[in-house]
C-alpha cells in the first residue's frame, strides 16, 4: 500500500505533473531510495557511515551481526561511496523523440530527460561525476563529468536548453564521446534507437572496447509498440519525406512482429558485445525504470 | 440452366461495382506522424505479398457474392442429368401435375422448330425423372388429368400434337392444385409447360394451398407476328373475311377457294374485315375455304365455310342466312356437320352428337345454332372450336 503513494512508482505524465524537471527527479530519487534502500552504483571503495533501522526487503548482508548479537535488534550498515566512478548520460534529442501517441502519455524526449535527471541525481548523490551529452544529427550540449555542487542543476539545465532537433546521427554522438571520457566509466544511453543499428553499435563497440560500462536504455512509446489508428493513414517520418500509406488493422500482427524482431535484435547484439540493454516504455513508472538500471 | 426471371441477369452489372470503387477510390487519408517508419516500410515489405493475395480474395470474394445475389434473383433453373427441375437421382415422393399447353399456339414454329417440340422437351425431362415413389399426372390442352406410368405419360408427350382447343391455364392449375393436394405425399408440385400465351390465362385466379408448388415453365424467344382468319362468313352472295393476329404485322395475300377453285384474291392487313363477293354456282352446298399464306402459326392461316347456292333466285349468289325455312332448307340448313340432312329435332340431335363426337377427337368443331322463327333460318356458322 505505501509503495502506490511513492512517486517513483506512479505513471510518469502524472508524475511530470508535478513541476519542473528537478522537482520530478528528486520525488522519483527519493522514493526509489527509500524503496531499496541501498544505492544501486557503487563505486570502488565505500566507507561506512551510519546504522539503520532494519526493513524488510534489506540484505542480510549489510545486517550489523554485533549489534544483532549484542542488544538482540537489527540494524544494518549504511555505506558513503567514494566518487571515483565518471557517469556520461547521453541523451537522444533527435526530432522522432519529441512525439508520442497519445497526449495523456509523456513524450519520448520528456520521458527521456526526467529519467535523466533522476539517474544522474542519484549518481551525484553517491558522489559519483556525471556529465551530460544531448544530440540529435549533431552533439547539441556537452556538460562533462564533475561531482561538484551544482552539477545536477547544470545537467538539468542542458537538458532544457536543448531543443527538439532534427535527424538522428547516434554515431556521432557516441564517437564524440570516446573523447570525453578519457578514464575508464560508465555510459548510458537513452534513445529511441531509430538509427542504423549497425553504425551505432560499432561506436557502443568503440566504447566497451575502450573499458566503459555501456547502459542502453531503449525508449519506445506504447504506440509505437502496438500499430492502431483509422481505417487509412499516411505516416510521415518525422525525420525524413519519407511517408507511407498503410491499413493499420491490416499491417498491425506483422507490425507488432517487426518491432519484437528488432528489439530482439538489439537486445541480441548488446549482449554479444557486452552492453546491457534495456526496452522500456514511457508508460513505465520512473522507478521501474531505475529498478531495470540499478 | 435457364432463369425464371431473366431480367434479372441486368443485375450481374452490379459486380462490377467492388472492382469500380477499387478503381476509382481517390480518399486521401489523413497524415500523422510515425517516428518509426522504418519498422512500418519492413513490415509492409514483408506482408506486402499477402496483403495483396488478401486484397485479390477480398475482391473476388465481393464481385462472387453480388453476383450469386443477381443469379439467385433470377431464380435459376438447374436440370439435373436424371431429370427436369425438382427430379434428378434422389428425391422425396411427389405428386405431380406436369400441365403440357398443346394448345394451337404451339404448333408455331419459332427459330425453325416448332414451339410444342420444346414444350415436349422439358415435359418428358420432368416426367423422365419421376421414380416409382411418385404420382404423375399428365393434362394435355383438352384438361383431362391422365394418370399412369412413366413410360406411358412419355409416350403420350411424344404423341401430342397442337390440338385445335385452347387451354385455360388457370382453370387448368386449378384443378391440378386441387388434384395433387388430395395426395398424401411429402412433396406435390404443379408444373406449367406452356408458351404462356395472354389468351391461355382465364378469368379468376387460381388460388394455391401452401405446401403445393406451382412452376411455370416457358420456352426463351421472341414472340413472332401472326395472322389468322378469325371469321368466313357468307352473307348474300358476299363472303366477309376478318383477319386477327399480333398488331403490327403487316397485309398478307388472302385466297377463297371454293371446291378447289380459287376465286378471289385480295391483300388484308390483321384486324381489317373485307368483303369478297362470291361468283354464282349451281343451287347445292358449297364447301370453300379462305386460307392466308403460311406464317409461323399455320394452324389459324386456314379457314372453311359452306355456302349453299341457291337453287333458283331472282339475284345471283345464294344466301345462306335468309334460306327460306321449307323442310328441305330446313334440312340443308343443319347439314353444315352431317351430310345426311333429317328432320329438325332429329337432325339437330345428329349433328349435336357429331360435334360432340369431332370434338372428342380434336378436330374441328361445328356449332349448331336454333332456328329462327317466320321462315327466316338462323346462320350455320363454322367455327374453330
Amino acid at each position: 500500500m505505501a509503495d502506490v503513494r511513492r512517486i517513483d512508482l506512479l505513471d510518469p505524465a502524472e508524475v511530470a505533473r508535478l513541476g519542473g524537471i528537478e522537482i520530478v527527479a528528486q520525488g522519483v530519487v527519493e522514493g526509489f531510495l527509500a524503496g531499496i534502500h541501498r544505492s544501486p552504483f557503487r563505486g570502488f571503495s565505500v566507507e561506512f557511515t551510519e546504522h539503520r533501522a532494519y526493513q524488510p526487503g534489506d540484505e542480510p548482508r549489510y545486517l550489523d551481526w554485533r549489534i544483532l548479537a549484542r542488544s538482540d535488534r537489527l540494524f544494518v550498515k549504511q555505506f558513503e561511496e567514494e566518487t571515483n566512478l565518471r557517469a556520461m548520460i547521453l541523451v537522444d534529442a533527435s526530432r522522432s523523440m519529441a512525439w508520442h501517441g497519445a497526449p495523456t502519455r509523456l513524450t519520448k524526449r520528456a520521458y527521456a530527460d526526467r529519467l535523466a535527471a533522476a539517474l544522474a541525481l542519484i549518481l551525484l548523490r553517491q558522489r559519483d561525476a556525471t556529465g551530460l551529452i544531448t544530440f540529435d544529427e549533431a552533439v547539441r550540449q556537452v556538460i562533462p563529468a564533475r561531482v561538484k555542487t551544482g552539477q545536477w542543476l547544470r545537467l538539468v539545465r542542458g537538458l532544457l536548453d536543448t531543443p527538439d532537433g532534427r535527424g538522428t546521427a547516434a554515431q556521432t554522438a557516441l564517437l564524440h564521446l570516446t573523447g570525453l571520457l578519457a578514464r575508464r566509466g560508465l555510459v548510458v544511453l537513452v534513445s529511441d534507437l531509430l538509427f542504423d543499428r549497425a553504425l551505432a553499435l560499432t561506436a557502443l563497440r568503440y566504447l566497451r572496447h575502450r573499458g566503459h560500462n555501456v547502459i542502453v536504455v531503449h525508449l519506445m512509446d506504447p504506440a509505437e509498440a502496438e500499430l492502431s489508428g483509422p481505417p487509412e493513414v499516411r505516416f510521415r517520418d518525422p525525420e525524413s519525406p519519407a511517408s507511407v500509406v498503410v491499413r493499420p488493422r491490416e499491417l498491425a500482427r506483422a507490425y507488432a512482429e517487426t518491432v519484437a524482431r528488432e528489439v530482439a535484435a538489439w537486445r541480441a547484439a548488446c549482449r554479444r558485445h557486452g552492453i546491457a540493454y534495456h526496452h522500456v516504455l514511457t508508460d513505465l513508472p520512473f522507478g521501474m525504470a531505475l529498478r531495470l538500471l540499478a | 440452366m435457364t432463369f425464371l426471371h431473366p431480367w434479372a441477369l441486368v443485375g450481374l452489372t452490379a459486380a462490377a461495382i467492388p472492382a469500380l470503387l477499387h478503381l476509382l477510390e481517390r480518399r486521401v487519408p489523413p497524415d500523422a506522424e510515425f517516428p518509426p517508419i522504418r519498422y512500418l516500410t519492413e513490415a509492409e515489405r514483408q506482408s506486402a505479398r499477402r496483403l495483396k493475395l488478401r486484397h485479390l480474395l477480398l475482391l473476388i470474394l465481393r464481385t462472387a457474392l453480388i453476383a450469386l445475389l443477381v443469379i439467385a434473383a433470377a431464380r435459376p433453373l438447374v436440370q439435373s442429368r436424371g431429370g427436369g427441375a425438382g427430379a434428378g437421382g434422389a428425391h422425396e415422393p411427389t405428386a405431380l401435375v406436369l400441365i403440357l399447353d398443346n394448345s394451337p399456339s404451339a404448333g408455331a414454329v419459332v427459330d425453325g422448330r416448332p414451339v410444342l417440340a420444346r414444350l415436349k422437351r422439358v415435359a418428358r425431362a420432368s416426367i423422365a425423372g419421376a421414380t416409382a415413389a411418385d404420382r404423375v399426372w399428365l393434362m394435355l390442352a383438352d384438361g383431362v388429368a391422365r394418370a399412369g406410368s412413366r413410360e406411358a405419360l412419355l409416350a403420350t408427350v411424344d404423341s401430342a400434337e397442337p390440338a385445335w382447343r385452347r387451354l385455360d391455364l388457370t382453370a387448368a392449375v386449378a384443378r391440378a392444385v386441387r388434384l395433387v393436394n388430395a395426395e398424401p405425399l411429402p412433396w406435390r408440385e404443379v408444373q406449367v409447360v406452356s408458351d404462356l400465351q395472354r389468351t391461355a390465362f382465364g378469368e379468376g385466379r387460381a388460388s394455391v394451398p401452401r405446401g403445393v408448388g406451382v412452376l411455370a415453365l416457358a420456352p426463351l424467344g421472341q414472340a413472332s407476328l401472326n395472322r389468322g382468319v378469325a371469321a368466313a362468313r357468307v352473307t348474300d352472295g358476299v363472303l366477309g373475311v376478318t383477319l386477327s393476329g399480333t398488331s403490327g404485322a403487316g397485309p398478307a395475300p388472302l385466297t377463297v377457294r371454293l371446291r378447289g377453285r380459287t376465286v378471289g384474291r385480295m391483300l388484308a392487313a390483321p384486324g381489317a374485315s373485307v368483303p369478297i363477293p362470291l361468283p354464282s354456282v349451281a343451287p347445292g352446298w358449297w364447301v370453300g375455304d379462305v386460307a392466308l399464306d403460311p406464317d409461323e402459326l399455320r394452324s389459324d392461316d386456314r379457314r372453311a365455310f359452306v355456302w349453299r347456292g341457291k337453287r333458283s333466285c331472282c339475284r345471283p349468289g345464294i344466301r345462306l342466312s335468309s334460306v327460306k325455312r321449307t323442310g328441305r332448307s330446313r334440312r340443308a340448313a343443319h347439314a353444315g356437320g352431317s351430310a345426311r340432312p333429317g328432320r329438325r329435332g332429329r337432325s339437330r340431335r345428329r349433328v349435336s352428337r357429331a360435334s360432340a363426337a369431332s370434338r372428342s377427337r380434336g378436330g374441328i368443331g361445328w356449332r349448331t345454332l336454333e332456328m329462327g322463327r317466320g321462315g327466316a333460318a338462323s346462320a350455320a356458322s363454322s367455327s374453330l372450336a
